[in-house]
């Protein structure tokens, strides 16, 4: 039996309402290059772009590829890079963008901006910057790099998404790859960038910018390894990190015998050097001043703030 | 059983809020936000109250006009706002397709019941639909991101100047008699519903953003894009379909309203008429394709000042009136 005209007109309308729904005359994922990172380098006055893009053709295991292109700018760079892919470029599964390992303030915010207009910031999209060793060719270092970031994102539990780049108007911080564990880059706006290393200058840092809640790695010149959750809370001018589920070993027979006191000893004096640094710059990258003006009022600033570790 | 008269303060509800998602860039900090509505809840409630009051009193066919065009502008500009969002966001979107997307749906919600029945469902999806995106989005809020600067006496003028605005929400419930059971005081609860709303998201989006607040464009949008939970990481298209359907729902309550004035008769103020559609779709088409070009921001700051305006008008015509019938009876 026919169906009436009018429910046959409905459910026409309803096939073509679900075949535009579900993509039907879109572009074929085929003939998108589906862009999983990009990691920006730079040269003197030259920056490169190169564009992680997923390897469609791989039926087994997921693969990226590399595409890269230089310019007198990053968004120069960008473009040539998107004009080198044989298909379309395709932001919404971006997760990673890398910026150049001497990047300053400026440079942070000019891409920063850059991938906000051109990208516009997926989901758990995570900002790195690259490891000080220079990149000798993209094609082949290009994936290795992107695998190794996300591999320390995970196993560091470090994150810093693009937002984080401009949340504070005189600083940025941002993790970067490093050999072992993670560097962090601190970008004052008035001020030479600074590079924090290892457990108690990266990862207390970065604990202290709210990046990270864990310590994990070798401290004592390696000759003992710290794992910890850790956390910061502030009382006056008191800066207290609390170590939970502490771990701490000897890894040598030099290692000392007060092992929590010397990782204390440590974590103080990396952080004394760093807030020095960072105030001489008129940063704030641990936001010191925030409770300070939440206890106090505004316009009043740490002076002397003194780190603690309370373990627990 | 449909009512005679539904109430519409969900769709008027509905009509403000939905201002407030679909802001193009943040207005003010919200600590200054937080104090200026203090004042400004009151003074719009009042306002619209005056108005009101003054419209009973002592409208005219020249008012009943002007207000029509007020809606017309408002509805147009509506339109634009949420083409130049789309063409921020799908490059390339033709104003066409904005146009019939949100009107179209007018022909459904022609009657008044259809209006108020669907702006309730509206408005609670909205609500659900943001508490959901903050439920998303609460792992990247963090409290250091509140900025600690003192107040300076510019930041309080900049939230109560935007505060202020006299969204035609706020004038349309003029045009419909008091209903027997009301709520005390439905406007002030609109306006402080509209100012806490507003105060509230710009409240998450400096936990968001942080310093960077005033400069995102779309920020609302942007902040659904970045929350993910779980499977569920396109969270800003479930946002973009809620906000069409509450747009919609607005430029229906605003034709409704412009029909209401320009001359409905009694037995059809429960419905639009649908001859009226072919009209009015064309009109708002070419009024939208005259103003492509303007200003938007310039045109939304008019919009302002020409509802205040009119406001002023009428509460002087209905204060004219109050005068004029105290005047009989004294004589």
């Amino acid at each position: 039996m026919a169906l009436p005209q009018n429910k046959a007109l409905y459910l026409t309308g309803c096939l073509l309402m679900s075949m535009v729904l579900s993509g039907c005359g879109g572009t074929p994922l085929s003939e998108r290059e589906i862009v999983r990172g990009v990691l920006f380098a730079q040269q003197e006055s030259e920056f490169s772009a190169c564009l992680i893009v997923a390897d469609q053709d791989t039926e087994d295991t997921p693969r990226n590829r590399a595409v890269a292109a230089a310019g007198s700018t990053p968004a120069q760079a960008l473009q040539r890079a998107e004009d080198a892919l044989p298909g379309q470029a395709y932001y919404g599964l971006l997760d990673l963008a890398a910026l150049p390992a001497q990047a300053d303030w400026q440079t942070a915010q000019q891409i920063g901006t850059l991938l906000y207009d051109v990208a516009q910031p997926a989901p758990e999209l995570s900002v790195f910057a690259l490891a000080e060793a220079g990149i000798s060719g993209w094609e082949e270092q290009a994936p290795a790099l992107y695998d190794a970031m996300k591999a320390a994102e995970s196993a560091y539990e470090v994150h810093c998404g693009l937002q984080q780049l401009f949340a504070q108007s005189e600083v940025c911080a941002v993790p970067a790859l490093a050999q072992s564990g993670y560097d962090l880059l601190l970008l004052p706006r008035d001020g030479a960038p600074l590079r924090c290393r290892g457990l108690a200058g990266a990862q207390l840092a970065a604990v202290l910018c709210g990046q990270a809640y864990r310590l994990q790695g070798t401290f004592a010149g390696g000759q003992a390894a710290c794992e910890a959750d850790a956390h910061v809370t502030v009382e006056g001018e008191t800066v207290q990190l609390h170590l939970r589920a502490c771990a701490l070993q000897a890894l040598t027979e030099q290692a000392p015998d007060d092992l929590e006191s010397a990782l204390q000893r440590e974590l103080q004096a990396a952080f004394a050097a760093v807030y020095g640094q960072m105030r001489r710059a008129g940063a704030d990258p641990f936001h010191l001043d925030f409770w300070q003006a939440c206890t106090y009022g505004p316009g009043h600033t740490a002076q002397d703030p003194r780190l603690t570790v309370l373990f627990e | 059983m449909k009512r005679d008269r539904p109430s519409l303060w969900a769709a008027l509800t509905t009509g403000v809020l939905v201002n407030v998602l679909l802001r193009s860039q943040s207005a003010y900090w919200p600590r200054a936000g937080v104090l200026a509505a203090l004042v400004c809840a009151p003074l719009l409630a009042a306002a619209a109250w005056g108005f009101a009051r003054a419209w009973r009193a002592g409208q005219s066919p020249l008012l009943r006009l002007l207000f029509a065009a007020l809606l017309a502008y408002s509805a147009a500009l509506e339109l634009l706002h949420f083409w130049a969002l789309t063409q921020r966001l799908y490059t390339g979107l033709p104003l066409t397709v904005v146009c019939l997307t949100l009107l179209l749906p007018g022909v459904y919600l022609r009657r008044v019941s259809a209006i108020s029945q669907t702006a309730h469902v509206v408005l609670c999806l909205l609500l659900l639909a943001s508490g959901f995106m903050l439920l998303t989005v609460l792992p990247r809020l963090r409290i250091t991101n509140l900025q600690t600067f003192a107040l300076q006496p510019a930041d309080l003028l900049t939230a109560a100047q935007e505060q202020l605005t006299l969204y035609p929400e706020y004038l349309l419930p003029a045009l419909w008699p008091q209903r027997g059971r009301q709520k005390r005081g439905p406007l002030l609860r609109l306006a402080l519903a509209a100012l806490w709303f507003d105060v509230g998201i710009h409240l998450v989006l400096e936990l968001f953003y942080g310093a960077a607040l005033p400069l995102r464009v779309d920020p609302v949008h942007a902040a659904a894009r970045c929350g993910a939970l779980s499977v569920f990481n396109r969270l800003e298209s479930l946002q973009l379909a809620l906000w069409v359907m509450a747009l919609a729902l607005k430029l229906a309550l605003y034709f409704y309203a412009a029909c209401l004035l320009l001359g409905q008769t009694r037995q059809q103020a429960n419905a639009v008429p649908l001859r009226r559609f072919p009209l009015y779709l064309c009109g708002m088409w070419a009024l939208c394709l005259l103003l492509r070009r303007a200003d938007l921001d310039a045109a939304l700051q008019t919009r302002g000042a020409l509802a205040w305006g009119f406001a002023a008008l009428t509460g002087m015509g209905g204060a004219a009136a109050w005068l004029c019938r105290k005047t009989k009876r004294c004589i």
